[in-house]
C-alpha cells in the first residue's frame, strides 16, 4: 500500500497523532492483503477512514469482516464500497 | 625512593588517597622521586585536568620521567587520539615513547585508527607481541579479537600453550579472547577435568576459565548453600565471587528478610557490608520501591544517600528510578539537572538520560548543527543511548541522504553508521528493499539479515518473512519454528506475527497444552504471538471462564489477562448492565475506564447512546467532550449523534466541528447524513467545490444529501471517474475555509 502526502494529509484530518503512532505496518500490510483477497480494491480507503479497525490483529479484522461481508451479502464489495458507513458493522461484537 | 609521610604530604596537596594509591601499587616507594612526582602531579593535574580518580588507579604514572608523558600526549594529541581514552588508561601514557609511537604506527596502519580510539590500551603494548600473536593463525579469531587477546597479561607463549592444549581443541565455544588473554593453561585444564565442570558444564563459561581456579570452583559448587539455593548461582556467581563471601551473604539477616532482593547477580557483584549498610538504611525504609536486586548489585550506600537527600531528587522525583540508583551518581545528576540544556528542553530527558548518559555527551549533541537541523530526529531515547560522534556519522552519510524514510530517532538511538552501511549497500537490500524498514536499521544487524535471507525456510515460505520478523527474529528461532512439529500440524497459526513475537518453546507449551485440546476455537495465531501459557491457563481455568464462556474469544486471550477480566467480570457494574458487557470489552478495556463511563452523569442522562462498543472503544474524557458540543443543541445535529458517534468520539472531536462549519458554508447543515462524516475534511471540502463548479446539486430534487459523500474515494474514481486527489489539489481546504 502506497501513502502519499494528501494520504497522510487525510489520516491526519481524520485520527490524532496517539492512534496514527500505534500503526503495525505488518499487521496493516496483512489485512490489506486480505482485503484486496476478497475484492475490495478500495482497502486503502478503508484504511485512511477506519484506522482504528486496523489496529485489531488480523484474526479479529477478518472474524469481523466475514460478519460483515456475510451482512452485506454476494454483491458485498459494491455495496459497502458505494455507502462506507456500512462498515459501522465493524465495531460490533 | 620517597618516604610514605612525604609522599602523603604530596599526594594530600593534590586530593588524592595515599591509602587507595599504595594499596594498588607500593612500588611508588621504591622507584618514585619526590621532583618527579611532583612534576608529575603538577602536569596531569593542573594541565592536563586528568580526574584524580584515574590517578589513583593507575599510581606507576606517578614515578615515570614526566618528559616521556609530556612526549607521549604530545604524539597522540598530533594524531587526534581522543583524550578522554587516554585519560581511563594513564598506563598508556606510561609507556616508553618510542614503543608507543612504533606500537602506533603498526596498528594504524594494519587496523585503523577506529580501533586505536576504541582500544586506546593496545598503545602500551609491544608491536612484537601483536605480530606474534598473529602469527599465531588462531582458527575462528577476526581482527578485533587479535587486539583484545594482545592487552591481556598473557604473553604470546602462554597463548600458544592454551592453544596447542587437549582442552581447547576439545572445547573451542569456552575460549573467547578474554581466555585467551588472561587465563592459566594448567587452571584451565584443572577446572575442565574436574568433577565439577563434568556435572555442571553449564556453569561453567569464558569468563570462568578466564578469572578463576578450581579450589575455589569447588569450594562454591560442593557448599551448602549451593545445594540449597541452586537459582542463585550462575556462571557469573562462579566467575566473580568466592564461597565466603556467599556465605556472608546467605546466612545474613537481610538475606531472611528480604529473599527477594537477592539474585545471582548481587552475590556475583556485592559483598555483605555493602548490601547490610544499604538495606539497614534511613533511605531504604523511606524509599523501599527504589531499591531493587539490581540497585544491591551495583551500588553503595554512600552513593544512595548523595542521591536520594539531593535538592534534585526533591524537585524532580519522576526522574529516578531504581535503575538511576543502580547506574548512575549524584556528580553526573547534577550536571545533567543544573545544565541550561536541562532548562531549555526538559521533554528531552527522562530518568533513563539521567541513568545512561552525562552532562558533556548532552551539550555536545543538543548544541550540534545535526541537531539544529533534524530536531525531529532527536528524543530522550537519542540522548540517552548516542553520542554526538555516531549521530554526525549516521546524519553526514550517503545513506542518510539516500534513503531519509529509512532513519528515525530509533535508528540514531540504537545504530551506528558501519552496521547501517553494511545492510543497505547489501546483496539482500538490493533484491529485498521492502524488508527493511527504520526498524530492521534500528533493531537488527547484516548477519542476522544474511542469515534468515539466505535460508531454506525464507526461500520455502517467503509469504511468512516480513520487515518485522527481520528487525525481532533471528535464523536459529525460525528454523525451529519453521521445523517444528507443530508447524507442520497446524500451519494456519503461523503467520509473520507469530514468527516475528514469540518462539518455539512457548508456542509448544501452549499447542500442547489441555487447554489448546479441549477449546481449539480459542486459539488463533495471535494468541500465539502475544500470550503464553501461563496467562491462557489462569483465563481458561478460572470460575469468570466457567460462568461465562460466550465472553471468551481469541481476542480476550490475546489481549487480556485474569486479573484484568476478574476485577470486569466481578464488579458492580457488570451485575447491573450485563447487556454492556461483550468480548471485546473484556479484551480492550478495563474496570477504570468502564466505571469511569458507567458512573458518569452522561451515562445517566443518554443511556441509549451508551453500547458496548462505546465501552469497548472510547474513554469517558472524550465522550465527556464530545457530548458538550454545542452542536447537540440543535435538532439537525443531534439526529446525527448516534452510539457508533460516541464509540469514536476521538476522532470526531477531531473532525466533526470543521465539518459541521463547512456544512453551513454551503448551506447543507440541515440534510446531513452520517455519510458526510465519514471522509475528512479536505476530501468533503473537494467534493463540495466539485458539484458546485460543475453545477451538481449538493441537494437532489427529493430534498437529499447528494449520494456522493460516503462512497469510497476508489470507488468514485474507478465508477465514476473522479478522482478525488485531483480534486483535493484543485481545490485545496485549509486556508480557504479557515479564512472565512
Amino acid at each position: 500500500m502506497n501513502i502519499d502526502e494528501l494520504d497522510i494529509k487525510v489520516l491526519k484530518e481524520n485520527f490524532d497523532d496517539e492512534l496514527i503512532k500505534k500503526i503495525d505496518i505488518n499487521n496493516v500490510a496483512s489485512i490489506n492483503k486480505y482485503l484486496l483477497d476478497n475484492g475490495i480494491y478500495y482497502s486503502k480507503d478503508l484504511f485512511l477512514l477506519y484506522l482504528d479497525l486496523f489496529l485489531m490483529s488480523k484474526d479479529e479484522f477478518v472474524k469481523r469482516f466475514e460478519k460483515l461481508k456475510q451482512k452485506l451479502g454476494e454483491n458485498y464489495v459494491d455495496e459497502l464500497g458505494e455507502d462506507l458507513s456500512l462498515m459501522d458493522v465493524m465495531y460490533e461484537d | 625512593m620517597i618516604g610514605e609521610f612525604e609522599l602523603n604530604k604530596l599526594l594530600e596537596k593534590y586530593g588524592l588517597n595515599v591509602e587507595k594509591v599504595l594499596n594498588i601499587n607500593d612500588n611508588i616507594l621504591t622507584y618514585g622521586e619526590y621532583k618527579e612526582i611532583y612534576d608529575t602531579l603538577n602536569y596531569l593535574i593542573n594541565e592536563l585536568k586528568i580526574n584524580k580518580a584515574y590517578i589513583e588507579k593507575c599510581p606507576s604514572i606517578l614515578y615515570m620521567n614526566v618528559g616521556d608523558i609530556k612526549n607521549n600526549v604530545k604524539f597522540l594529541k598530533e594524531k587526534n587520539i581522543k583524550f578522554s581514552s587516554v585519560e581511563s588508561c594513564l598506563h598508556v601514557l606510561s609507556t616508553d615513547s618510542k614503543q608507543l609511537i612504533d606500537t602506533y604506527n603498526y596498528v594504524e596502519r594494519n587496523y585503523g585508527t577506529k580501533v586505536i580510539n576504541k582500544v586506546t590500551s593496545i598503545l602500551r603494548v609491544p608491536k612484537e607481541k601483536i605480530i606474534g600473536i598473529e602469527n599465531l593463525n588462531i582458527p575462528n579469531f577476526k581482527k578485533q579479537d587479535i587486539i583484545s587477546i594482545s592487552i591481556g597479561r598473557n604473553s604470546v607463549d602462554d597463548i600458544k600453550k592454551i592453544i596447542n592444549s587437549k582442552e581447547y581443541k576439545e572445547h573451542p565455544e569456552l575460549f573467547t579472547s578474554t581466555t585467551l588473554a588472561y587465563s592459566n593453561i594448567e587452571e584451565v585444564q584443572a577446572i575442565i577435568n574436574s568433577k565439577e565442570y563434568k556435572e555442571h558444564p553449564e556453569l561453567f563459561t569464558s569468563t570462568t576459565l578466564a578469572y578463576s581456579n578450581i579450589e575455589e570452583v569447588q569450594a562454591i559448587i560442593n557448599s551448602k548453600e549451593y545445594k540449597e539455593h541452586p537459582e542463585l548461582f550462575t556462571s557469573t556467581t562462579i566467575a566473580e565471587s568466592n564461597i565466603e563471601n556467599i556465605q556472608a551473604i546467605i546466612s545474613s539477616k537481610e538475606f531472611e528478610e528480604h529473599p527477594e532482593l537477592f539474585t545471582s547477580q548481587v552475590l556475583a557483584k556485592s559483598n555483605i557490608e555493602k548490601i547490610q549498610a544499604i538495606i539497614n538504611s534511613n533511605e531504604f525504609k523511606e524509599h523501599p520501591e527504589l531499591f531493587t536486586s539490581t540497585v544491591l548489585a551495583q551500588s553503595n550506600i554512600e552513593k544512595i544517600q548523595a542521591i536520594i537527600n539531593s535538592k534534585e531528587y526533591k524537585e524532580h522525583p519522576q526522574l529516578f528510578t531504581s535503575t538511576t540508583l543502580a547506574k548512575s551518581n549524584i556528580e553526573k545528576i547534577q550536571a545533567i539537572i543544573d545544565s541550561k540544556e536541562f532548562k531549555e528542553h526538559p521533554e528531552l530527558f527522562t530518568s533513563t538520560t539521567l541513568s545512561q548518559s552525562n552532562i558533556e555527551k548532552i551539550q555536545k549533541v543538543i548544541n550540534s548543527k545535526e541537531y539544529k537541523k533534524h530536531p525531529e530526529l532527536f528524543t530522550s531515547q537519542v540522548l540517552a543511548y548516542s553520542n554526538i560522534e555516531k549521530i554526525q556519522e549516521i546524519i553526514n552519510s550517503k545513506e542518510f541522504k539516500d534513503h531519509p524514510e529509512l532513519f528515525t530517532s530509533s535508528t540514531l538511538a540504537h545504530s551506528n553508521i558501519e552496521k547501517i552501511q553494511e545492510i543497505i549497500n547489501s546483496k539482500e537490500y538490493t533484491e529485498h528493499p521492502e524488508l527493511f524498514t527504520s526498524t530492521t536499521l534500528a533493531q537488527s544487524n547484516i548477519e542476522k539479515i544474511q542469515a534468515i535471507i539466505d535460508s531454506k525456510e525464507f526461500e520455502e515460505h517467503p509469504e511468512l518473512f516480513t520487515s518485522q520478523v527481520l528487525a525481532q527474529s533471528n535464523i536459529e528461532k525460525i528454523q525451529a519454528i519453521i521445523n517444528s512439529k507443530e508447524f507442520k500440524e497446524h500451519p494456519e497459526l503461523f503467520t509473520s506475527t507469530v514468527l516475528a513475537q514469540s518462539n518455539i518453546e512457548k508456542i509448544q507449551a501452549i499447542i500442547n497444552s489441555k487447554e489448546y485440546k479441549e477449546h481449539p476455537e480459542l486459539f488463533t495465531s495471535t494468541v500465539l504471538a502475544q500470550s503464553n501459557i501461563e496467562k491462557i491457563q489462569a483465563i481458561i481455568d478460572s470460575k469468570e471462564y466457567k460462568e461465562h464462556p460466550e465472553l471468551f474469544t481469541s481476542q480476550v486471550l490475546a489481549q487480556s489477562n485474569i486479573e484484568k477480566i476478574q476485577a470486569i467480570i466481578n464488579s458492580k457494574e457488570f451485575k447491573e448492565h450485563p447487556e454492556l458487557f461483550t468480548s471485546t470489552v473484556l479484551a480492550k478495556s478495563n474496570i477504570e475506564k468502564i466505571q469511569a463511563i458507567i458512573n458518569s452523569k452522561e451515562f445517566k442522562e443518554h443511556p441509549e447512546l451508551f453500547t458496548s462498543e462505546v465501552l469497548a472503544h472510547s474513554n469517558i474524557e472524550d465522550i465527556r467532550l464530545l457530548l458538550n458540543l454545542p452542536y447537540w443543541q440543535e435538532e439537525k445535529y443531534k439526529r446525527l449523534l448516534t452510539s457508533i458517534i460516541v464509540a469514536k468520539s476521538k476522532s470526531m472531536l477531531k473532525k466533526l466541528p470543521i465539518l459541521f462549519k463547512m456544512a453551513e458554508e454551503y448551506g447543507i447543515d440541515e440534510y446531513l447524513t452520517t455519510s458526510y462524516l465519514i471522509l475528512s475534511p479536505s476530501q468533503n471540502y473537494a467534493l463540495i467545490n466539485y458539484l458546485i463548479d460543475n453545477e451538481i446539486p449538493l441537494i437532489t430534487e427529493d430534498c437529499k444529501l447528494n449520494s456522493i459523500f460516503g462512497k469510497a474515494p476508489n470507488v468514485l474514481k474507478k465508477k465514476y471517474n473522479l478522482d478525488i486527489k485531483e480534486l483535493m489539489i484543485k481545490y485545496p481546504y485549509v486556508e480557504k475555509v479557515m479564512v472565512k
